[in-house]
This record gives C-alpha cells, sequence and structure tokens, in this order.
C-alpha cells in the first residue's frame, strides 16, 4: 500500500504577513494587542466588539487567525463564538481571558481553539500561541489536501498514475487498475512499458523524455495499450511532469483515458466504408453522382465506367440523360431520369451502350447530400445474367407444361389412332377377302351354263356391275385403304416426334441421338419451313450418342432451323421459288458437329458479332423476340462446353456449325 | 397345337372392337376374348384359363397395372403384355416389375401380333405346369450381392458414374436381363434393339436408374443362404467369361458393333435358366446338381429329367417374354442342342455355343464334369468348322489378358 507523502508546500506560501481580527469589547485592551500585533510581524485584520461584528468581519474578509477575548457583550459568549469561527468558517481562533475559573476554563477547552491565554498576556507567550495556532492550521490544510488529492486520484474515472523517470510505477489508481486488469501489487512491479503495445513503444518513450528533459509541460498521445489477459486498449494519455522546488522532476503523472470505445467506432466506420464498397464492386454496381439541377455527371465509379464503357473523363460533365436508356420494351424514354419526382426505385430499363450493344439493367435513383450540396446518386445494376436465368427459367416452364400438353394429347391421339389402325387393317384383308369371295361369283357368273340359268338376273348383276364401276373399285379400294394407313402411320410419327421432342425426360444429361433428335425436329417444325424451303439432311449413320440435356438440345436445333427458315422466308417472299435447308451431322474426334445451312439473306457482316447478344433482332415486331440465337449460345456454350460458328455471306445463306464433345464418362474418366 | 388364348382389356370398346376385326384373321390360332374393364378381365380369367392378357394401362376403377399385379397373383402363369398410349415415365417405370413387356398405342398390327407370337413361342415346350408357371411370375432376377452393393454404393454418390454403373450391369446377369427387358420396351421408343447393358445405362440416365433400382427395387441380391450348395460365383464367372468369348469369335469374325453385342448378351446370359432354377427351386436343384455331379452327366440332361425342361429352354422362354431380340433368345435355346438343320454362315447361336464349350474346355473347375463337346455336325452344316482353331486361340488370349488383368 502507498502512504501519500505531504505535498510539499509550494515556495510562494507563507511569505505574506497574517491578517488577525481581535475581537475584544475593551478599547484600550484592543489597541494594546494590535500594536503587540503589528510588532510581530502580522497584519490586523481589524478590531470587532462584539461577535455580530465579528462574524460580519470574518465573512467581508477571511482573516488567517482570530484573536478573541472570552468575554464580550452580546447574546453569544465568547466560547460560542469561538466554536462557529473555528467550524463554520475554518480559521483558527486563539482564546484570551482574564477567568481562572475552572468551569469556563473547562468549557473554552471543550471547543478546541488553536490557544488558550490567560490575561494580562505575555508578550513571548503571545508569539509563541500565534504562530503554533497558525503552524497546526497550516499542517492541518495540508493533510486535508493531500486527503483531497488521494480521494480523487483514486476515485478518478480516468486511470492515473505516477511514473518514475525509469518508467516503473509510482502509483497507480483503482481505474488504473481496471482498466489494465492487473492488481496493484502487479502493476508495482511494472514499468508503463510493459503495458505499451509493442508498436506504439516508440512514440511512448519519446513522450517520456520529452517530458523529462523539460522539452513541454504536457504531452498528449493516443497509445495502445496491452491488457493483462492480452486484449488491447486505446487510451488517451497525458503526461505532465511533477516538478519539486528544485525543478527536479521525481515522478511524472500519468492520465490514461480508455478511448477504445470511439477508436474501435472509428475503426468501424473505416470497416464499413470499406466493406460498402468492396459489396458496390462485389455486386458491381455502377454509381452516377448527379447534379440535380443540370442533370450533369459529377462523378462515376469504375464499374460505370466499364457498364457504359466510357473512361469516367468522358462521363464527367455529360447529361446522364443523353446515356441511351429505353424502357424494358426497348423504346427510347424522354424522362429518362425522372428527376422530378426525386426517387426512382428499382426500375427495369435497357441501356444502349456507344457501341451498340444493349444491356439489361435496374436503375435506383435516390437523394442525397455530398460535400454538403444536395445530388442525386443513380445506381445501375447490369441484369444480363438475371435476365439469362429467367429466360432458361421460362423456357424451361414452357417446354414442361408443353411437355405435359403433349403427352397428354398423343395419349388421346393414340387411342383413336389404334382403333383406326386397327379397322383399316381389317378393311384391308375384309376387302381383299370380299374380292375373293366376288371374283369367284363373277368367275362363277362367267360360266355359259351359269349365264344360261340366271336370266334377268343376271342382268340386274351387270348393271350393278357398272353402276358401281366395278374397275374402279378394284383399282381405288385398295389403294385408298392404304394410303389411309399411310395417313395414320404419319399422325402417328408425328405424335411421337411431338412427344419425343418436347417430353425428352429431365433435366439430366443422358445419351442422345442426335440423328434422331434432328428427324424429330424437322417434323416438328414441318409448319415452319415447308412453305419456303426444302429440308434435306445428311445424317453420319456412325455417329455415336452425345451425353447431353435432350430437351435443350431439341430447342437448339429447333431455334437455328427456324431462324434458316426465316431468312429464306426473306428471299423467297412472294415467290413461288423455295429455298433449301441442309442439316449434316458428323463426328470430329471427340465432337459432334451439327451444321444447319441455309439459302437464305445471310448476316451482313455488322450484325455477326451481336447475334448472339439477347434483344437483338432484325426481324419485325411480332415474329421474332431476338431470344432465340442467345438461346441456343446458352445452351450450346454455356451447358455443353460446346462451339459456335457461323459462316455467312449476304445474299448467298448462312451456314451454323454447332460443335459439341461427345462428353458422359469419356470426360469424368480422368477425374477418377 | 393348342389354340392360345388371349384376352384383351381396354376401357375404350372401339379399341376392342377393332382388335377384334383386325385380329379375325388369327381366329385359327387364337381364341380372343375382350373386357371393357379390370373386375371384366379378372372375371373371365377366373372363368377360363387365358395364355396371354393385353391391358391398357389408364382405365376407370381398376388401371393396367393393378389389374396385372392381381393377374400375377392370382393366375401366375399368365403372360402379361400392356398396350397404352400412355407415357408417363412413373407410371410406365411402375409397370416394368408387372409387364413382360411394354407396347405403345399406336401399335402396328404387325408388331402386336408378333410380341404376342414371340412371347408364346415357347410356352407349349414345358410339359411341367409348374415350372412354366414359375417362369411367368418372375419379375426380376437377382444379381450377385457383391456386384448389387457396389452398384448401390455407386447409387449413392452424390453424383454416380454412369460408366461405372454400367460397367457392373453389365458383369452381372440378372442385372443385364432386367435392364435389356426395361429397355428394349416399346416405352422407351427405339427403334431398335439394344442388347449392350453400358449402352442400356447410358440411354436410361442417372435418374431413371435410380428411380428403378432405389424406388422400385428392379434389383435384388441373391439370397446365398437359403442355397448353400450353390455357387453363384462360379455361374457367374462362367456367364461372363462365355459372353467374352462370344463377343471374341463375333470380333473375330468380323461382325458389325450391333452383332457383337448380341453375341456377348447371349453368352452372358446363356445360362440365366439354371439362376431361375436355383432361385425357385432350391432343393430339387441342389439334388439335380449334386446327382450329376455323382453319375457324371450333364447337368443340362438331369434338368430335363426333373424340370422336363433345361435351363437353356427355360431361360429362353423368360427371355422371350421379356421381349429381348429373337436371335439372341434362339441362342440361349439352342446352346447345348443347336438345331440339326441351321443357318449357313455366322450367328449368334454359333458364337454362343462355341463360347459356351470353349469355357468348359479352357476354364476346368472340376475334372469331375462333365464335358460340353462341341457340336462339330452343327458347325459343319454351318460351314464354320475351319475357324475353331482360330476362335480356340484368340478365346486362350484372352483368357489370360483377363486373369492379367484381375
Amino acid at each position: 500500500m502507498y502512504t501519500f507523502p505531504p505535498v510539499p508546500p509550494r515556495p510562494a506560501e507563507g511569505m505574506a504577513p497574517k491578517r488577525v481580527l481581535i475581537v475584544e469589547d475593551d478599547p484600550v485592551s484592543a489597541q494594546v494587542m494590535a500594536k503587540r500585533l503589528d510588532l510581530l510581524g502580522f497584519l490586523s485584520a481589524g478590531i470587532a466588539q462584539d461577535a455580530d461584528r465579528a462574524l460580519a468581519m470574518i465573512q467581508e474578509h477571511p482573516p488567517d487567525l482570530v484573536l478573541q477575548d472570552i468575554r464580550i457583550p452580546g447574546d453569544m459568549d465568547g466560547i460560542d463564538l469561538c466554536d462557529v469561527i473555528q467550524r463554520r468558517h475554518r480559521i483558527p481562533v486563539i482564546l484570551v481571558t482574564a477567568f481562572t475559573q475552572e468551569e469556563i476554563t473547562t468549557r473554552a477547552a471543550a471547543v478546541n481553539p488553536y490557544g488558550l491565554l490567560y490575561k494580562p498576556v505575555d508578550f513571548s507567550q503571545l508569539r509563541v500561541a500565534m504562530e503554533t495556532a497558525l503552524r497546526k492550521r497550516a499542517e492541518e490544510d495540508l493533510q486535508e489536501s493531500s486527503e483531497r488529492f488521494r480521494s480523487t486520484f483514486e476515485q478518478a474515472a480516468v486511470g492515473m498514475c505516477h511514473v518514475l523517470p525509469d518508467g516503473r510505477f509510482l502509483r497507480v489508481n483503482e481505474q488504473l487498475c481496471r482498466l489494465l486488469g492487473y492488481s496493484r501489487q502487479e502493476l508495482a512491479e511494472c514499468a508503463i512499458r510493459d503495458v505499451t503495445f509493442q508498436d506504439d513503444q516508440e512514440m511512448a518513450d519519446d513522450a517520456m523524455r520529452n517530458i523529462l528533459l523539460g522539452h513541454t509541460e504536457t504531452h498528449t498521445l493516443e497509445k495502445r495499450l496491452r491488457r493483462k489477459d492480452g486484449t488491447m486498449v486505446w487510451g488517451l494519455v497525458t503526461l505532465s511532469p511533477a516538478r519539486e522546488a528544485s525543478g527536479n522532476i521525481p515522478y511524472i503523472i500519468v492520465v490514461i483515458q480508455d478511448v477504445t470505445h470511439s477508436h474501435r467506432a472509428a475503426e468501424e466506420l473505416r470497416e464499413s466504408e470499406e466493406t460498402l464498397r468492396k459489396i458496390l464492386h462485389g455486386i458491381r454496381a455502377a454509381i452516377f453522382i448527379i447534379d440535380p439541377a443540370t442533370t450533369c455527371i459529377l462523378d462515376a465509379n469504375a464499374i460505370a465506367e466499364d457498364l457504359i464503357g466510357l473512361p469516367k473523363d468522358a462521363l464527367r460533365g455529360a447529361s446522364c440523360c443523353t446515356l441511351g436508356w429505353q424502357d424494358k420494351r426497348g423504346q427510347p424514354m424522354s424522362d429518362n431520369c425522372r428527376f422530378s419526382d426525386g426517387a426512382l426505385i428499382d426500375v427495369e430499363m435497357r441501356l444502349k451502350k456507344p457501341d451498340g450493344r444493349i444491356v439489361p439493367v435496374i436503375k435506383t435513383v435516390i437523394p442525397g447530400m455530398r460535400r454538403g450540396v444536395s445530388v442525386y446518386y443513380e445506381i445501375v445494376f447490369d441484369i444480363t445474367e438475371r435476365k439469362a436465368l429467367e429466360r432458361r427459367l421460362s423456357i424451361a416452364q414452357k417446354l414442361e407444361s408443353v411437355g405435359e400438353l403433349a403427352a397428354g394429347v398423343a395419349h388421346e391421339i393414340n387411342t383413336p389412332i389404334q382403333y383406326i389402325g386397327d379397322n383399316l387393317h381389317y378393311l384391308q384383308s375384309a376387302y381383299a377377302d370380299l374380292r375373293r369371295v366376288l371374283d369367284a361369283a363373277l368367275a362363277a357368273l362367267a360360266l355359259p351354263t351359269v349365264r344360261h340359268a340366271a336370266g334377268e338376273a343376271l342382268r340386274d348383276v351387270d348393271r350393278a356391275r357398272t353402276d358401281a364401276d366395278l374397275d374402279f373399285l378394284t383399282e381405288e379400294v385398295p389403294k385408298s385403304l392404304e394410303q389411309s394407313l399411310e395417313g395414320v402411320e404419319r399422325v402417328a410419327s408425328i405424335v411421337r416426334a411431338m412427344k419425343k421432342f418436347s417430353h425428352p425426360g429431365g433435366e439430366e444429361k443422358t445419351a442422345v441421338d442426335i440423328n434422331k433428335a434432328v428427324e424429330n425436329t424437322v417434323l416438328v417444325a414441318r409448319n415452319e419451313w415447308k412453305y419456303v424451303a426444302d429440308v434435306d439432311t445428311d445424317l453420319d449413320p456412325e455417329l455415336p450418342t452425345v451425353h447431353c440435356l435432350p430437351g435443350d438440345f431439341n430447342q437448339v436445333i429447333l431455334n437455328v432451323l427456324i431462324n434458316a427458315a426465316h431468312a429464306i422466308g426473306d428471299v423467297v417472299r412472294d415467290t413461288p421459288a423455295k429455298g433449301r435447308i441442309t442439316i449434316t451431322t458428323r463426328r470430329e474426334g471427340d465432337m459432334v458437329r451439327l451444321s444447319i445451312s441455309d439459302t437464305g439473306t445471310g448476316i451482313p457482316e455488322g450484325h455477326r458479332e451481336k447475334i448472339f447478344d439477347p434483344f437483338f433482332t432484325t426481324k419485325e415486331v411480332g415474329r421474332g423476340t431476338g431470344q432465340g440465337l442467345a438461346i441456343v449460345h446458352d445452351i450450346v456454350v454455356e451447358k455443353h462446353d460446346g462451339t459456335i460458328d457461323v459462316e455467312s455471306e449476304v445474299g448467298r445463306g448462312t451456314t451454323v456449325h454447332i460443335r459439341i464433345p461427345l462428353g458422359g464418362d469419356r470426360k469424368t474418366e480422368g477425374q477418377r | 397345337m393348342n389354340k392360345k388364348r388371349i384376352l384383351f382389356v381396354d376401357d375404350e370398346q372401339h379399341v376392342l372392337d377393332a382388335l377384334r376385326r383386325m385380329l379375325h384373321g388369327m381366329r385359327g390360332q387364337w381364341e380372343m376374348q375382350f373386357a371393357t374393364s379390370g373386375n371384366a378381365a379378372l372375371d373371365i380369367l377366373q372363368a377360363s384359363p387365358q395364355d396371354v392378357i393385353v391391358a391398357d394401362m389408364r382405365m376407370p376403377g381398376m388401371d393396367g397395372v393393378t389389374l396385372l399385379d392381381e393377374v400375377r397373383t392370382r393366375h401366375p402363369g399368365v403372360i402379361r403384355l400392356i398396350l397404352s398410349g400412355h407415357s408417363d415415365t412413373n407410371t410406365a417405370l411402375k409397370s416394368v416389375r408387372h409387364a413382360h413387356q411394354f407396347l405403345l398405342k399406336p401399335c402396328k398390327a404387325e408388331e402386336l401380333m408378333a410380341a404376342i407370337a414371340r412371347a408364346t413361342t415357347f410356352q407349349d415346350i414345358f410339359s411341367n405346369e409348374a415350372v412354366r408357371t414359375v417362369v411367368a411370375r418372375i419379375e426380376t432376377l437377382p444379381s450377385l450381392p457383391r456386384t448389387y452393393l457396389e452398384l448401390m454404393r455407386e447409387l449413392r454418390r452424390e453424383e454416380p458414374s454412369l460408366r461405372v454403373i454400367g460397367e457392373l450391369v453389365n458383369q452381372d446377369v440378372g442385372m443385364s436381363a432386367n435392364i435389356l427387358k426395361l429397355v428394349n420396351s416399346a416405352f422407351f421408343g427405339l427403334r431398335t434393339h439394344v442388347s449392350s447393358p453400358v449402352h442400356a445405362v447410358n440411354l436410361l440416365g442417372t435418374e431413371i436408374i435410380k428411380a428403378l433400382i432405389i424406388s422400385l427395387h428392379l434389383f435384388s441380391r441373391f439370397n446365398m443362404d437359403r442355397f448353400p450348395g450353390f455357387s453363384l460365383e462360379l455361374l457367374w464367372k462362367h456367364s461372363l467369361t462365355t459372353g467374352l468369348f462370344a463377343k471374341t469369335i463375333a470380333q473375330i469374325e468380323g461382325r458389325r458393333p450391333p452383332e457383337i453385342d448380341d453375341c456377348f448378351i447371349s453368352g452372358l446370359l446363356h445360362d440365366v435358366g439354371k439362376l431361375l432354377l436355383a432361385a425357385n427351386f432350391e432343393e430339387s436343384y441342389q439334388e439335380v446338381l449334386a446327382r450329376s455331379r455323382a453319375e457324371r452327366r450333364t447337368v443340362h440332361d438331369m434338368e430335363r429329367e426333373a424340370f422336363a425342361a433345361s435351363h437353356a429352354e427355360i431361360g429362353a422362354y423368360l427371355l422371350g417374354l421379356w421381349g429381348l431380340p429373337e436371335n439372341v433368345v434362339m441362342a440361349i435355346f439352342g446352346h447345348h442342342t443347336p438345331p440339326s438343320a441351321p443357318t449357313p454362315g455366322f450367328s449368334t447361336l454359333l458364337a454362343v455355343h462355341a463360347a459356351n464349350s470353349l469355357e468348359h474346355e479352357l476354364v476346368v473347375l472340376n475334372a469331375d464334369y462333365a464335358p460340353h463337346p462341341m457340336d462339330t455336325a452343327f458347325l459343319q452344316t454351318a460351314a464354320m468348322d475351319h475357324r475353331i482353331e482360330v476362335w480356340r486361340k484368340a478365346c486362350a488370349r484372352r483368357l489370360t489378358e483377363e486373369l492379367h488383368l484381375e
């Protein structure tokens, strides 16, 4: 435990003469006393004749000492007055009395005067008593101040310590112990270096040195302190020297305030800014800062530069309205920024980039302040991927519902086809049987004897035969049945193809016979091409099965086939001519190539780059969504690791080569 | 030959009428009845025995699957076919166990007649009613437990490999037969016959394979405990080697891939009748095997004595019922006793017959077993006898390769 040594009096103190108030009703005695005090080097603070006067004078200008007669006039006697002065005003009182009665001296002693003198007062006695009283008072003051210091030190809400020049702790307060997590004993054996965070050591040492060398009277720094449990606290540390009269510095007074909280707040602010920055970068939000008055772009981030495809310098100063916004149907927007009503939340739009490409976006505009100026923050997300996903999903859903429908319709159609076919088959054989009977009968009728016997009846037979045109029946009935059977078979094959096309089974890659997929698709899409083109297929009979998503692959063939038919349609429109679509399959090493050629319009040079972009279409409204080839690209390249090559010549036609790996375990073999 | 009794069930009267008319020409060979509901069909079956039932799948009241299941329980000997216009995968898969064959509407007259004819081809060779009934009742063939476990392990992986599944199935007599039955049913609409189990697995895809094996229990384990005297492992080894030999012979003869597949599968499945007998007539078959060893006579002859049919005929009957390709069925049917007047030149039967003999010759398990000499007269008639030496050498080489691999 530390003991508190009295704080040494300041050198200036005690130099000024002490002021003494005399309380004496006898003016002569009072004058004598004042004269004596003067001789002793004291300053008279005046003379009061009674208690009231004395208290009034003390109130007005408190003296350092009161020299008071016990016997004074008035309601309050001298002993009571002494008690009041000493206790309430904390001024030492020396009582002077002519009484020697035991009773009075006992009463007087009870109020603890700083001195008790008997009249007539001896000069030297007076001096001793006064000096003693004053010294005692001074000691008491010292004691009090020391107490006050101790309690301030101990109860301070901040960590405080006295640190010796060598850095060891001289004394520490409770708060510091709590702050650092050590006990007093533990700290007593420590130096301030021991609780200073490694990285801040040098800075802390410099501060100490500055104080000790007298370069500065106070030094404040922020440093990290290491607690006993190893955790870290930020301290706002103020150092000031404790100086002796000689100017010597026996120790340094250190006040440590825990600022971890505010430090953490600052750190958190930095972190949250960093997080925000990372998130914005991660979700790839393009951000434009717009001047609401002029609609000029004040600033833009890197992602905005990427999105627009222009550097920041080119963007700055431009009006954000000139960026090529379109609504989600592709119409240019007149009120594209809608600044008038301020906020704009998650509005789907398209952005036509300077290079002509169209990007689907979502835009949010929010008003805000930036460097004290009100601005609009325009946040733009490129949603190309989401759109692709939506597209994929909607195809899948469409395929699924079409598939269910087709399966149901197929069942409905198949049952009547079954009995139509069976009946036709039966009619065929029944007709053959009837023919046999008829032929036998006619042969019999041809016999002369029978002819003769038949007579009139024979004429009926001949008439009926002529009416019915038996030769025609003989010729046409078998043909009509045969053609009907052929028709039934064709219906059956279309239903089968439709079912195969639309219900190919699941989201799983399986072995698919590409040739059969081509045949089915050509059959299903017959209506799309038969008026404008003939379709030739040149299918590799040795083509192995390909590991792919059957439904998706059908979609690829269909989309390319329909595009080919449309391209030819543009050429042969209003003419009786027909174009030609050729579908070829070949194996090329570990790949299968599917080529679809048409004799259509061809793709102009400038469009070739864009044909796989979603929304790109040259077809009139209602004929195409511009999604067809984007879907093909998605399925072939993304889902099957394949490639698409387009050869095209304007006026001659286009060939689309699709290559996909055979896939399946040929690919995974290496991994096992 | 008795007339075949065939019962058609369809809720659409038009379909039945048309069938009746169309098949009128078959009245010399078939005796046909028609029912418009499952219950009516069961009544007819109760009143008069039938050989074949051809049922629609979706019918009000009792559907086709339920009906066939019921028929299987009450009249197990009846051959069960489905003729349906419906192609919902789940329902179709459910019918796999209950029906011998699955035909898709619209089905041409010839196809329907051929399917019924194929299924009934071998019916008459069984004078033993019990054997005939047992074969028709069979839903699935058991697998080698070891292979079965490996397959289950593969299927439970996050991404089962079709290649691994295909290879496992390809080694197992039971699994191969089960999967080929399914893949050759009209439900999958394949216009050509598939006889390679690996190809079949690839065509079906993981999802369907999983559904078949895990939910529908298409494969089962052979219960070794019930049949302690029978070495399934040896039978499997013999079957697989015969399959490999038949394939080797076909390759040497420069046959096309589908025919090579046919030879392999015929070799693999040629003894499927033994599996069937072992699994269904434990005691009598055990006795057959014991006696064949003791008396040094072929199992084949002993089977004929005990069951009035050999494993070759029984196996062929089952696979015929299941709609496997005709040349495969014929090869299995005749692998012990080839017909006296074969078609000249190469045939699946010839390859399997030769492969089986070579297997017995080259892999000697037990000197006590009766030899399986090659039918040289058969080979001579087919004008292939001069190739035997080449085959023997190639098969011996193949065998050493296989042994090295192990």
